[in-house]
């Protein structure tokens, strides 16, 4: 059974102590670690119990939600750039805050399924082109106002207002802010500006989360489970629970989401105890999590990690040089050295728990022959390419690294140019010819969406733009699937992002936190939902 | 009176030399590639979306129509919201990391100020001794090492793997009093003071060393006066100047420049902030935090001079 650290400083003084003879000043030493042994009872006998796989937590026991106390999580990244409006969050701590605060239409369930949140009800006519939205009945505001149909159109319009910069407007390319009506208080209706078979996912993103009419940015309010509270933007924030929230919990008073630079300074802060929880905990830290006796969560999560060709740029214009280059690559190699084994390969296709994903399509794996006939049919036998990478995630740097030798092996020489992630951003973005990136689970048309609009690779294949559009079109969800699958069989064979892997995702917490379960969209706890969780 | 005469024309060229560092770090931020807008979208950025922000922060506008428009607020003394984030109050977003910096100064000079001067005055004492050549080559040994590295071993030998003493962490926790949470700070602290203390102890050695072989502490001796009594009321004033000098600058350096410990022990403190406002481009923060910090290392030269002047009679009367 593991010790935790203090218990182990304990036992080395005692001994050293005995072998002097005490004096007071060892048995008021004595007492203070004997006292603090016995805190850490608890916790010592709760030990072992989840080191194992790691693979689930104690969620399903039986204990019922005990109410109270302030739940601390750490979260990495952050920066005094952080904000709690999900219309315009950009990072995982954004992403943690925006879902304490704020709530969309539909949102995704654990299993990264459609399921209602604040619309009881997303209906189409038989097209398509309307689309019919019934509102919980329940629901009030941060600030004691109903949630009414009013605020769904004030929310809408306020998207498409040109003086409001955000990144929600790109996932409605069909929604006419013009024509947004409120039949009666609980009742939207859109018309759109085509049909639009996949509505209920682009609600699903958390870009359209629902804000009161009349929103003011320094006084946030929204619906979620928690009220806008102390925040030091790139520090921490504390916010207390909404005790009118309509759905689960939140159990305790008030969660504290903390920034942290370093994963391992993090990880400290959760094994001194001056924060229960921990998010995106790197491989390498995980056994030392276990050792100390607390609880890891791991998640097989859709966020997907890729590096893009631009096929504007020559030699990758050429499909055989693309398709090579996909075929150079290790995948299991990758996952093992960038991901640390913490992550599933990928078959060069996104939204892996989108109902279309082709699960039987062959895993492609590295075939370094066939990749250098199809070299030598471009004419590139000895390809030689700059590819440019940046720390956008902490497996970027490395899987391109690890290519970039995997590479040598089929005769192309590969060398990698880091730049920093400011510039990777800056306004060379959209122009660069490859890179890495990440995209965190979403669905395969909202995925295709957001491609379109930062389209990295500049992929301009006209079938697949046309299968995407009538795939947007249609309503009929066999339908829709069946063009979708045409479309993933294009991203297969001659597409321009490698998706090499998808990730896992590592949650750690002390013995008194509850609830933490797997979920597959790559925020951690819970999905963003701490109000399902609680402290023993 | 030639000290409130020095004092006021220093205070004047500081408030100069401010203006000056606040053009220089404004026209090296326009330098860096990107701007604030650019930060804020990050990887969501359209032409479109940073035209319309740009418009919105001011960032279109020539720049030094951008830096007057800055300082004729500062005068009036608003310092301006911070261009990302929530646009709160620069005054709210960098009030926390500058008290956090400021309790951390402080601590560490209070620690590490009489620790280094008595060492540096005992090695110079027992000038050639085997405790003076351990002392000397203990603080060579120091002043070799990075600080973060510094602060590494300790977090390796007090916190994680030898003893487990004391937090390796310190993120001062809301809501929690500050006077509660001391011992977080107990190993930033002790990672500071060995980082500061070769440099105020050596200067206190060879200054000491020099003004024990003058001839008033020779006659002093000769007077039969007790050695305590000549080292500590005759030799040491005389001896303190340059390692006061050496205080202020080595201070001067914890308000802002500690980055690397902050980062280690996630402190937030100013210097992280600043690192994290120069990244997103945010200018009025930058501006703000580098205004203050010049002002901390002009008042800290100040505080230097005046203490250097009082102590040394010559000075303090003017003959010199």
């Amino acid at each position: 059974m593991s010790t935790t650290h203090d218990d182990g400083s304990g036992e080395s003084f005692m001994r050293e102590a005995l072998n002097r003879g005490i004096t007071r000043r060892d048995l008021l030493k004595g007492a203070a670690v004997l006292g603090s042994g016995v805190a850490l009872a608890p916790l010592l006998s709760a030990c072992g119990t989840s080191g194992g796989t790691g693979a689930s937590s104690s969620p399903s026991t039986a204990a019922s939600p005990t109410k109270g106390g302030n739940l601390r999580i750490g979260v990495i990244g952050g920066s005094t750039n952080d904000v709690v409006d999900f219309q315009v969050a950009m990072t995982q701590p954004d992403n943690l805050r925006g879902r304490q605060i704020f709530e969309g239409l539909m949102k995704y369930d654990h299993n990264y399924q459609l399921a209602p949140a604040l619309a009881e009800e997303v209906t189409p006519d038989a097209t398509g082109t309307v689309w019919t939205v019934k509102l919980r009945p329940d629901v009030t505001f941060h600030n004691g106002k109903p949630l009414t149909a009013e605020d769904v159109v004030w929310t809408f319009q306020e998207i498409f207002n040109p003086k409001f910069v955000n990144n929600a407007k790109g996932l409605f390319p069909t929604v006419d802010p013009k024509r947004i009506k409120a039949l009666d208080k609980l009742t939207v209706q859109f018309t759109m500006t085509k049909p639009n078979g996949d509505f209920k996912n682009e609600l699903a993103m958390e870009n359209s989360t629902i804000k009161p009419v009349g929103y003011d940015k320094k006084h946030p309010v929204g619906t979620g489970p928690f009220k806008y509270g102390k925040f030091l933007p790139g520090n921490y924030s504390l916010f207390p629970a909404n005790e009118n929230y309509w759905g689960t919990g939140p159990y305790v008073d008030s969660v504290q989401t903390v920034d942290f630079a370093d994963s391992t300074a993090m990880v400290n802060a959760l094994l001194g105890g001056s924060i229960d929880a921990a998010s995106d905990v790197p491989a390498a830290l995980v056994a030392q999590i276990k050792q100390a006796g607390l609880k890891s969560v791991v998640s097989e999560t859709g966020l997907f990690n890729y590096i893009f060709w631009n096929t504007a740029v020559k030699p990758l214009d050429d499909v055989r040089v693309r398709q090579a280059l996909r075929l150079i690559m290790d995948r299991q190699q990758m996952v093992e050295e960038a991901l640390s084994g913490y992550g599933r390969v990928g078959n060069d296709m996104w939204a892996f728990y989108d109902p279309a994903y082709p699960h039987n399509t062959p895993q492609r794996t590295q075939d370094i022959e066939q990749a250098k006939s199809l070299l030598k049919q471009a004419g590139h036998a000895d390809l030689s390419l700059k590819l440019y990478t940046s720390p956008v995630s902490a497996s970027a740097v490395p899987a391109c690294t690890v290519f970039a030798q995997q590479a040598k092996q089929a005769g192309v020489t590969i060398t990698t140019q880091q730049v920093d992630v400011s510039v990777y951003w800056g306004n060379k973005y959209l122009t660069w010819p490859n890179g890495p990136g990440w995209y965190s689970a979403k669905m395969y048309l909202v995925q295709s969406l957001l491609c379109e609009v930062w389209n990295e690779p500049h992929w301009h294949d006209k079938n697949w733009f046309s299968l995407i559009s009538d795939a947007m079109a249609t309503a009929d969800d066999a339908k829709r699937t069946q063009i979708i699958q045409e479309a993933y069989a294009i991203d297969y064979g001659i597409g321009a992002w490698d998706i090499w892997s998808y990730a896992n995702e590592v949650d750690a917490c002390s013995q008194k936190v509850q609830g933490l379960v797997p979920t597959r969209s790559g925020i951690p706890y819970n999905n963003g939902y701490v109000n399902e969780l609680w402290l023993a | 009176m030639i000290l409130t005469r020095t004092i006021a024309l220093r205070l004047v060229l500081g408030v100069v030399t401010l203006f000056v560092v606040s053009v220089l770090i404004f026209v090296a931020t326009q330098a860096l590639p990107g701007n604030a807008a650019r930060a804020i979208l990050g990887n969501t950025a359209t032409p479109q979306k940073v035209a319309e922000l740009e418009s919105q922060l001011g960032l279109n506008r020539p720049v030094e129509s951008q830096y007057l428009a800055w300082i004729s607020h500062v005068l009036s003394g608003n310092l301006g919201h911070s261009f990302v984030g929530m646009n709160q109050p620069v005054t709210q977003v960098i009030g926390q990391p500058l008290f956090n910096s400021f309790v951390l100064v402080l601590l560490t000079a209070l620690v590490s100020v009489p620790i280094s001067i008595g060492v540096g005055v005992y090695a110079a004492v027992k000038r050639d001794s085997l405790a003076d050549r351990v002392i000397t080559g203990g603080t060579v040994a120091l002043a070799a090492l990075p600080e973060f590295v510094i602060g590494i071993l300790l977090i390796v030998l007090l916190a994680t793997q030898v003893f487990h003493l004391l937090p390796p962490v310190a993120r001062p926790q809301a809501g929690v009093p500050f006077y509660r949470q001391l011992r977080e700070l107990v190993l930033p602290v002790l990672t500071l003071t060995l980082a500061v203390f070769p440099y105020i102890s050596r200067m206190m050695r060879a200054s000491t060393i020099e003004i024990l072989e003058s001839d008033y502490v020779a006659m002093a001796r000769l007077k039969g006066l007790r050695e305590q009594v000549v080292i500590w009321r005759h030799a040491v004033p005389n001896a303190i100047a340059p390692a006061v000098q050496g205080t202020a600058m080595q201070l001067a350096w914890l308000a802002g420049g500690i980055v690397a410990v902050e980062y280690l022990f996630a402190y937030p403190g100013i210097g992280s902030q600043l690192l994290g406002a120069i990244t997103e481009r945010d200018i009025p923060q930058i501006q703000a935090i580098t205004l203050i910090l010049a002002a901390v290392y002009v008042l800290l030269n100040l505080t230097a001079d005046v203490i250097t002047i009082l102590v040394n009679p010559l000075l303090r009367t003017g003959l010199r």
